[in-house]
């Protein structure tokens, strides 16, 4: 990354505008001496004269130019709100670095410490102490920047919080860094851009504050023009004049508001790493041209919507595309699929294949900003498409006819509410039951899904919770509504092997019993060994092999799905012997590629894989005759339209 | 339920520490103020003899850390001494305390309340129009300093469009339309800066909370996006909203003295700045700790409604061992 010139670019028309301002305030605080103006003539004919060309912001009641006065005024604030930041930067930095990085007795005594702080009515004092050890600009710049370390203590401590307990701090502890090198080496650059962009915003704060203390007579001596100053002595003529007031109020209002906009801005810019957001696209725009770029044709093959009581869902020609900050993603590129009713269909493939993102554009669960609208597609449930409904009306159907379970146990439970209240909501929603109900069928639920002592469980939170136990209440809310499909999203990747084993020992019991569909989607192979009904592998945002799980493991023809059962641990396997890993990583899924996704790191490809896409189809007559299984994949070789001589046998085994 | 009340003692100790350490803060600071205290008070025609007689009752000849010591124990039961004007401390803090409270509390309602609305309102119209104008509004609102604010309030909205009455505070019991009249404007001028702060920090959280996996895995269930809004998503996202009006108690009250200034309230504010300037120092300290008080009652109410909105903070306060 070049950081320098992403830095400059992209900071939007507020953000210019806003650091326009700010250097104009600046030129004004430098140069004040050396402009045309004249801060001290008073036009005493003039007094309280409105804006007009000659006094662009009017005259005072002593016949001073106002506009003379809020440019001269712009040195003081500045070194004022600038001084005192620094002041409070410095002091309230070090103690909410040691206090946040050292914990422990010091962290506590500095938490109540920065409690009293905050008991304490600062303005008041910051009013008394001026006024008692003398008006200076250096007393108010000191006052100030006293009373505002404990802000930046809170902010600081907060931001070293977030980073102590990660690794590379850690690590850097753990080999025996000396502290003075960790806090200033590793933490101090990361707390500091959030640090920074809070001082902008205090250089703001302070001066307010300071036209607050110009208010009570304890602000800077009469000698010295402030902002606050100019506002504060125009008081009494505000309402015969409210010029006077109202011109240098906009000045430091515009100036903060300036100050406000660079310090969220640096904060966004700094958490995106430099990378602008897309811009969001607005409702019904017209087409933009990125996006019009080159749509998927249609798949000729569509067909006429089929109500195959046998078929519980099925996907056709799916298409899932997303914008993204690097362009559009193509995360799904014309999937089919069928899941039968009673079966469970597993969905295998990397991560970045595009099966979550497939899952979720089932049920509409895929934000519309990020996702190009209008692709080809069809997801039929019930002799409807699915893809065609708006939001609204998808929610009769999740949950109550097809539901999904996430896969971080951790995340996909509300963490603030009980996991029986979170089983019956979809009951009460969908179902229409009372509470007390849908409570009880909460705890049914959570027997059937085998959670030991359901009736103590439905009162639990997720953090009392085991990753397993959490899994299994995330399934109970999936099956609160009496759902006909699961999709299930890597339910099991998250916990440990006999955990996983028992979950899908549940979901094979529910298909039993419940004749549920359930699409199980893994990136592990070995996990629907002996589950599933059928298997399809993704790649690439395709499918590349589906058929029966007995079948596809049998005889498998993609090298693809060959090579995901070679990486496959097995308990026959000869110790020490190596495993065979898929040597690469899945395609950047930005551009269309022209041959087959896996073509490059495939070890049997011949020309003609990188130059046309194999289409997913059954096999040739030919395996009929030598008697193999019939299921469907996307290989050139396995399609026998390449020569025996021209594809290198020696890598099948 | 045991754990539970270990934590509220081990809660109130330390909001104790922290009354502790304002008052003890302020006596040093007014300790450092220059000049003779005695001869403040008296005057600098006065006798030596008197000087001695002052310090003597007011324990200026003993150390300061024995001074503080006798305030504390004092204060512990009640008595919070005699201001130079010969009214009981305590008289005219339980004058000032009702209308700062009643100040502060309107304020701060009104803000949550402000901030509430606009969030949800906005966070259901995420990225559109209306969100990045409220967005742009809350901006505004924090950029106003609050003696601009009200200065702009007391030349429209009381001087030129009379719609609110700028001198007279009648009861609310004597006049009940007539109180809040009066009360509008200084409690608009507190609230809106801080309906700001507070739109941004709810909006933000609730923006960040829309993204979680348990909102998606809510509308997986079907459920409407309203209900997911106020049912999942708003009581995660008010934790640090909660805290800030919780940590911005004292700032309002003590900072309410440019509005109460302003409207002419008689508040705990103007009490502290009226008694530093007449150096009736045993009033700055009851004002001090009346501020502190309140800021240490309402911040333990934020604690124990921070706990019953967050289990996962009751586990890690009750649980810990550390």
């Amino acid at each position: 990354m070049s950081p320098q010139r992403t830095w400059l670019k992209g900071w939007g028309v507020s953000g210019t505008i806003a650091w326009a301002w700010i250097a104009l305030i600046v030129v004004a605080a430098v140069a004040a001496r050396h402009l045309p103006i004249d801060p001290i003539r008073q036009h005493l004919s003039d007094a309280l004269a409105a804006p007009s060309w000659s006094h662009w912001f009017g005259t005072n009641s002593r016949g001073i130019d106002i506009f003379s006065l809020v440019v001269d005024g712009a040195r003081t604030s500045m070194i004022v709100g600038i001084g005192a930041i620094l002041i409070g930067l410095t002091g309230g930095a070090t103690i909410g670095l040691i206090a946040g990085y050292f914990r422990g007795w010091l962290d506590r005594s500095m938490l109540i410490a920065l409690d009293a702080a905050a008991a304490f009515p600062a303005f008041a004092a910051a009013v008394a102490a001026v006024l008692f050890w003398g008006k200076s600009v250096r007393n108010v710049t000191l006052v100030l920047g006293i009373l505002t370390i404990p802000l930046f203590a809170r902010v600081m401590r907060a931001n070293t919080l977030q980073y102590v307990e990660r690794d590379f701090v850690r690590a850097s502890r753990m080999i025996g860094a000396k502290h003075r090198r960790v806090l200033l080496r590793e933490l101090l650059p990361n707390v500091a851009v959030p640090v920074l962009s809070y001082s902008l915003v205090g250089v703001g704060l302070i001066i307010a504050a300071e036209g607050g203390l110009s208010f009570f007579g304890a602000g800077v001596p009469d000698s010295v023009t402030t902002w606050g100053q100019v506002i504060a002595s125009g008081r009494s003529q505000a309402e015969r004049a409210p010029h006077v007031v109202l011109l240098p109020a906009l000045v430091i209002f515009l100036t903060i508001l300036a100050l406000n906009k660079i310090s969220e801005l640096v904060i966004v810019r700094w958490v995106s790493g430099g990378v602008p957001m897309p811009k969001q696209k607005r409702r019904s725009a017209p087409d933009e041209p990125s996006v019009v770029l080159d749509r998927p044709t249609p798949s000729p093959t569509a067909r006429p919507i089929t109500d195959d009581p046998e078929v519980a869902v099925q996907v056709e020609d799916l298409h899932v595309w997303l914008h993204s900050p690097f362009g559009v993603v193509r995360a799904v590129n014309g999937v089919d699929l069928e899941l039968r009713r009673g079966q469970m269909l597993a969905l295998v493939g990397e991560s970045g294949s595009g099966k979550t993102m497939l899952a979720r554009s089932l049920l509409g669960l895929v934000p519309t900003p990020p996702l190009v609208p209008d692709l080809p597609g069809r997801v039929l449930f019930d002799g409807m498409d699915l893809l065609s409904w708006g939001s609204k009306s998808l929610q009769n159907v999740r949950g109550r006819k097809i539901a999904m379970v996430f896969q971080d146990p951790m995340t996909q439970l509300d963490p603030v509410m009980r996991v029986g209240a979170q089983i019956a909501e979809p009951a009460m929603v969908h179902l229409g039951l009372s509470r007390t109900l849908a409570m009880r069928r909460a705890v049914d639920l959570l027997a059937e899904v085998g959670v030991p002592d359901p009736e103590r469980r439905v009162r639990a939170y997720a953090h009392e919770l085991s990753g397993g136990l959490r899994q299994r209440v995330a399934i109970a809310i999936a099956l609160a509504a009496e759902p006909q499909v699961l999709i299930a999203d890597e339910p099991t990747s998250a916990l440990d092997v006999t955990v996983q084993a028992q979950l899908l020992d549940l979901l094979q019991t529910l298909r039993d019993d419940r004749g549920l569909s359930v699409l199980f989607i893994t990136h592990d192979l070995g996990v629907v060994a002996s589950r599933a009904d059928e298997v399809a592998v993704m790649y690439a945002g395709r499918i590349v092999e589906r058929g029966t799980t007995a079948d596809v493991f049998a005889d498998p023809r993609h090298p693809y799905t060959r090579a995901l059962l070679g990486a496959m641990p097995r308990i026959d396997n000869r110790s020490h012997q190596r495993l065979n890993t898929i040597v690469g990583t899945p395609p950047v899924l930005l551009f269309e590629q022209a041959g087959c996704a896996f073509a490059p790191r495939c070890t049997v490809a011949v020309e003609l894989c990188t130059q046309r896409r194999p289409m997913l189809q059954a096999e040739t007559l030919l395996h009929y005759v030598r008697g193999a299984n019939a299921h469907d994949s996307a290989c050139w070789l396995a399609h026998n339209e390449v020569s025996a001589v021209e594809s290198p046998v020696s890598a099948s085994d | 339920m045991g754990e539970a009340l270990r934590w509220l003692l081990r809660r109130c100790v330390s909001l104790i520490g922290v009354l502790l350490l304002v008052t003890l803060g302020t006596s040093a600071l007014l300790e450092l103020l220059p000049g003779n205290k005695a001869v403040a008070i008296l005057g600098t025609s006065a006798t030596p003899e008197a000087i001695k007689i002052v310090e003597k009752n007011l324990n200026l000849d003993r150390p300061f850390i024995v001074r503080y010591g006798i305030w504390t124990e004092r204060a512990a039961q009640g008595d919070l001494g005699i201001g130079r004007d010969g009214e009981l401390v305590s008289a005219s803090l339980k004058q000032r305390i009702p209308t700062s409270l009643e100040l502060m509390v309107s304020a701060q309602l009104l803000a949550i309340a402000l901030a509430v609305g606009g969030a949800i309102y906005a966070t259901k119209r995420a990225g559109r129009r209306a969100d990045r104008t409220l967005s742009t509004a809350a901006f505004g609102m924090v950029a106003l300093p609050q003696f601009v604010l009200g200065l702009l309030f007391v030349i429209y909205l009381a001087g030129k469009w009379k719609l609110f009455p700028l001198l007279t505070h009648p009861t609310f019991f004597s006049d009940p339309i007539g109180h809040l009249r009066s009360i509008a404007l200084p409690v608009m001028t507190l609230a809106v800066p801080l309906a700001g702060i507070y739109y941004r920090i709810l909006r933000t959280d609730l923006g960040a909370t829309m993204q979680a996996d348990f909102i998606t895995r809510a509308r997986a269930s079907g459920l409407s996006e309203r209900r997911i809004l106020f049912n999942h998503a708003l009581r995660p996202s008010s934790l640090s909203l909660l805290s800030v009006v919780g940590l911005n108690t004292a700032a309002v009250l003590g900072g309410a003295v440019i509005v109460e200034n302003l409207f002419a309230v008689p508040g705990l504010g103007r009490l502290l700045l009226e008694s530093v300037a007449k150096r009736d120092l045993v009033k700055v300290q009851g004002a001090v700790l009346a501020i502190a008080l309140i800021y240490v009652v309402v911040n333990l109410f934020v604690d124990v409604l921070l706990q019953l909105l967050d289990p996962r903070v009751r586990a890690a306060t009750s649980g810990s061992v550390s």
